[in-house]
């Protein structure tokens, strides 16, 4: 790139440029003006207008060249400004992801603290666990942070964003949390097969993106009404134990506000990797606690 | 509960926030979302317009 820098160069511009294009022609002219009169041969003298008609036809050619020339540099100047404002939203949505897990690592620091504070004299290890790990509030609180993510750039007045985990039961999947709190998902109660959004996302281990639920057969409708918007259903995986432990669904009452394409695709399994990572941790803290609420449980009848 | 800890380097003092989102008090869904703008910004002034401030 450094070394075509002569081409934007002023010297190169405004004199090098106009020089080349009428140079010929001055040549030409000046060249047939010496010798005007002279009726001996000369150097081109039978070719004055084909002469005249080449330097005419080369300052043209020049002169679309260089035009040429300022429009691809008009359109590399659009893709770069383009790109840059692709990585500054890049840049932001990054550190927006950063701070909404600060905001879920903030909670249970919280949580740490108020322990400190009421430790009793003689604290019991067994109690104090259990007062401190609480993977119930920490998933709540990372749905929230999950639907703050996708809720920060949206319109609140156009978009409004519902965020629902669902874990299977049964060979079907059934909803466990939800954020916001008052947006109880109508369809508490049923049970999604594998033909539903989420179900597919379960049986498949990928994400599945509607891009426009009115018109989306795997959408279950409840509501003579047809729900509008898209969504996108993600399967969070354990590797450990090999299974879908839940699957997360995020809504927008916007049509097309996630599109199915593998750029986007790309995008929200990065950010939900984020949040899936955090969110099984927390699952395995709970199958820790179910766990040794069973063995106390089961000690204690026997 | 707001922690801070002013620690003195020869003739700089550095400020260290301990502060984490929520460990005050329990926040509102707009104040998380207002609170997240606002540190998204100056996060990404400080690695960008760091070296402007250093001069």
């Amino acid at each position: 790139m450094a070394k075509k820098k002569w081409l934007t160069a002023r010297w190169f511009r405004f004199i090098v440029m106009p020089i080349a294009a009428g140079l010929p022609s001055g040549v030409a002219a000046l060249w047939f003006a010496l010798h005007e009169g002279v009726k001996t041969g000369y150097s081109l003298r039978d070719y004055q207008p084909e002469i005249f008609a080449l330097t005419g036809a080369w300052a043209l050619l020049l002169s679309i060249t260089k035009s040429y020339l300022t429009d691809f540099a008009k359109a590399t100047i659009e893709t770069l400004e383009n790109t840059i404002e692709d990585l500054k939203r890049g840049q932001e949505e990054l550190v927006h992801l950063f701070n909404f897990v600060r905001m879920v690592v903030g909670a249970k620091s919280r949580r740490f603290f108020e322990a400190l504070q009421n430790l009793p004299n003689e604290p019991n290890p067994g109690e104090t666990f259990f007062q401190i790990t609480r993977p119930d509030l920490q998933i709540k609180q990372l749905i929230e942070s999950i639907h703050g993510f996708y809720r920060i750039n949206a319109n609140p007045t156009e978009e409004r964003i519902r965020v629902s985990l669902m874990r299977p039961d049964g060979g079907a999947l059934i909803f466990t949390q939800w954020f916001p709190d008052g947006d109880t998902p109508r369809s508490l109660r049923e049970r999604f097969d594998g033909t539903t959004l989420a179900g597919l996302a379960f049986l498949t281990r990928q994400i599945v993106i509607s891009e426009n639920l009115e018109t989306d057969d795997r959408y279950r409708h409840f509501d003579a009404r047809r729900d509008q918007g898209s969504m996108f259903s993600y399967p969070l995986i354990d590797a450990q134990l090999g299974e879908v432990i839940y699957v997360a669904n995020v809504t927008s009452t916007k049509i097309g506000r996630f599109t199915d394409t593998a750029k986007q695709r790309e995008k929200i399994g990065s950010t939900m990797e984020i949040f899936a990572e955090r969110i099984i941790l927390e699952n395995r803290l709970a199958l820790i606690k179910q766990r040794i609420l069973e063995i106390q449980g089961g000690g204690g009848q026997g | 509960m707001s922690n801070t800890i002013q620690k003195q380097k020869g003739l700089t003092a550095a400020t260290i926030k301990l502060d984490t989102p929520q460990q005050d008090k329990d926040w509102s869904e707009e104040q998380k979302i207002a609170w997240v703008k606002t540190t998204t910004r100056k996060i990404i002034e400080a690695f960008t317009d760091g070296k402007k401030e250093s001069k």
